[in-house]
């Protein structure tokens, strides 16, 4: 019988440390998934953590060193060996964005599984409209997949835009390097500089806090509820509904962020209590 | 997808009388159909252990401690070695045969299933359960019960066989072609029922029945959705956080994974343990963001998994042992308020 519990054993293909805090990782492995599932990551001996997949190009993790799995993921180099579960959870609902435009909003490390979302997305460019993305950042330092992100300020595929906190030299130059690309202040802020059309398709992710204030500035400037998405971040154990580390709402309305999710519309923010 | 429970076709339940002056004897012959858990008593306290001798165990009790969940899911159990990054599976192939599960708890496995045995299935459950023959047995209520409440009172399904006490003899119920080969295993010790037999199974249970106490639970998970914090506060103020209560529960789910390293470094186990939602680590995320933070945010969401899902069996443990005596039926009267 399949155990649902027994990680597969798979090879580190390649690794880059994006920022002080965040690494990078090319996975041997073949899998068929969505944009917006996640992975349980194992670290024999650590744990395992639930990690979104950042690619849709291959299997790709970016992972914050931030526990016990996470900083035993960080010594793990190229060639090294890690197990793998899943993937779980709903993930975007690409198809039925097809057709239409797209914002894409990111805040921080929620640029990791919008990344799937982007690269999705590139690949079956025609099958979209208009597609922006709002990327917010503390600092330089923090940007993740910088070098990805400014070529893609070069092309015309993607509207791209960022919102960082703390302004220095380097910020100064790109500022003078791609005009109007990048704003000082939070990524609602985005919003106010950047002309959007209030018919898109969004799909948020970023630390819990964001969410309240992107859904509030969505409802102002008139934004479908039923067209925007986010995907939740809760501690899942199990990654098959079980373990209920992920629990949201209240009695029988209450769903499961692992198998339920970890996508949601705004109108599940709306029907579900506590889901952000 | 087939349920734990279902029967197959044509599969209908017998009835038999089990004289009480025969129960050790069947007692003595279940031990070959596995390690045998029963009701023990220590310390004054009930819990199911594994029972060699029938003098160990005690029959009449009101409720255990700790449900027989354990024997099933236990607190902590290995789920997975490995050795780096090889894993290789643990899983339990113990026969084992659980004596004297009241009808409150055999339907809490049944809620169990409805989790653990939906696709994808978590094999250690299921190895275990489907290995395990369950033989129920009449309860002795008291005054915090409320199974009539939750709909738990009475059972027709979940178990091998049953007792239920009449006195000097038990009325048997067997539900499984396994339940089957074990009464038939031992054939002398079981006699057929008569009209004399079924009417005093009808007036034990009908005794039973008047000892719990009526309650009802309408528009208790609405209730429990519009009740703002102010009304939790008022319980929770109370609460420890020692949760005592989910540990309790027959129908609490919650667990947590963890690794352990040998002294090599390299092997070792991946254990799964109980975890409770009345912790606060429970709503824990990597960064240190809680989204269940407060005491009343956890017991709302406590109170909402158990009686706004209905995960309930209405056993009152969570209210017998807790230790600042916050009762769920207090609970229960003041939402409705």
């Amino acid at each position: 019988m399949e155990n649902e519990f027994l990680p597969r054993r798979v090879r580190i293909e390649e690794t880059k440390m994006m920022t002080s805090l965040e690494k990078w990782f090319k996975l041997d492995a073949q899998l068929d998934f969505k944009p917006g599932q996640f992975l349980e990551i194992s670290v024999a001996g650590a744990g395992e953590a639930p990690i979104s997949i950042c690619s849709w190009n291959g299997v790709e993790i970016c992972v914050r060193k931030v526990g016990r799995v996470s900083s035993a993921l960080h010594q793990r180099e190229k060639g090294d060996f890690i197990g793998i579960r899943g993937p779980y959870g709903n993930g975007f609902p690409m198809k039925e964005i097809e057709g239409e435009k797209l914002i894409l909003v990111a805040g921080g490390l929620g640029m990791a599984p919008l990344r799937s979302v982007l690269q999705y997305v590139l690949k079956n460019r025609k099958k979209y409209g208009e597609v922006t993305f709002f990327y917010g950042i503390k600092c330089l330092e923090m940007m993740l997949f910088r070098d990805e992100l400014l070529k893609l300020m070069e092309e015309e595929n993607v509207n791209l835009h960022i919102a960082y906190e703390i302004e220095d030299e380097e910020i100064r130059n790109l500022k003078k390097r791609f005009p109007e690309r990048f704003h000082k202040g939070m990524v609602t802020t985005l919003f106010e500089k950047v002309k959007v059309n209030t018919e898109s398709f969004v799909v948020v992710c970023g630390p819990p806090i964001m969410y309240k204030f992107v859904l509030k500035k969505m409802e102002e400037l008139g934004f479908y509820k039923e067209r925007i998405y986010m995907t939740l971040e809760r501690r899942m154990k199990c990654g098959t509904g079980k373990c209920r580390h992920c629990v949201v709402g209240i009695g029988s309305s209450s769903k499961l962020i692992c198998r339920d999710g970890p996508v949601f519309s705004a109108i599940d923010a709306e029907l579900i209590r506590e889901l952000v | 997808m087939k349920k734990r429970t279902e029967k197959e076709e044509g599969e209908a339940m017998k009835f038999l009388k089990l004289k009480k002056d025969q129960i050790e004897d069947f007692f003595d012959s279940i031990h070959s159909f596995g390690i045998v858990y029963a009701p023990v008593k220590s310390d004054g306290k009930i819990s199911f252990r594994r029972a060699q001798n029938f003098s160990d165990v005690s029959l009449e009790y009101t409720r255990s401690q700790i449900p027989p969940k354990h024997v099933i899911l236990p607190m902590e159990e290995p789920i997975l070695k490995f050795r780096e990054e090889e894993y290789f599976e643990v899983v339990d192939d113990e026969n084992k045969v659980l004596l004297g599960v009241h009808h409150c708890d055999i339907i809490a496995f049944k809620m169990l299933d409805e989790v653990y045995l939906q696709p994808p299935k978590d094999i250690y459950y299921h190895e275990r359960i489907k290995r395990t023959l369950i033989i129920g047995l009449s309860c002795i209520p008291d005054n915090y019960c409320f199974c009539k409440a939750t709909n738990s009172f009475y059972t027709s399904d979940g178990f091998d066989i049953f007792l239920h006490d009449c006195g000097d003899f038990y009325f048997v119920r067997v539900a499984t072609p396994r339940g089957l080969k074990v009464t038939e295993n031992s054939k002398n010790l079981f006699e057929k029922v008569d009209e004399k037999d079924m009417e005093l199974f009808v007036k034990a249970e009908k005794e039973r029945f008047e000892r719990v106490k009526g309650k009802n639970l309408w528009m208790i998970g609405d209730l429990i959705e519009l009740r703002d914090e102010n009304f939790w506060k008022i319980f929770s103020e109370r609460c420890l956080n020692c949760g005592n209560c989910t540990l309790v529960c027959p129908t609490c789910q919650c667990f947590e994974v963890y690794d352990e390293l040998e002294e090599d470094l390299k092997s070792g186990n991946r254990f799964r343990r109980w975890d409770s939602c009345m912790l606060r680590a429970h709503g824990l995320v990597a960064d240190g963001h809680n989204f269940r933070e407060r005491t009343e945010e956890r017991l709302r969401n406590r109170l909402s998994c158990k009686l706004g899902e209905m995960r309930c069996v209405g056993c009152g443990r969570c209210t017998v042992y807790c230790p600042t005596g916050i009762d769920i039926l207090e609970i229960v009267r003041a939402l409705k308020e």
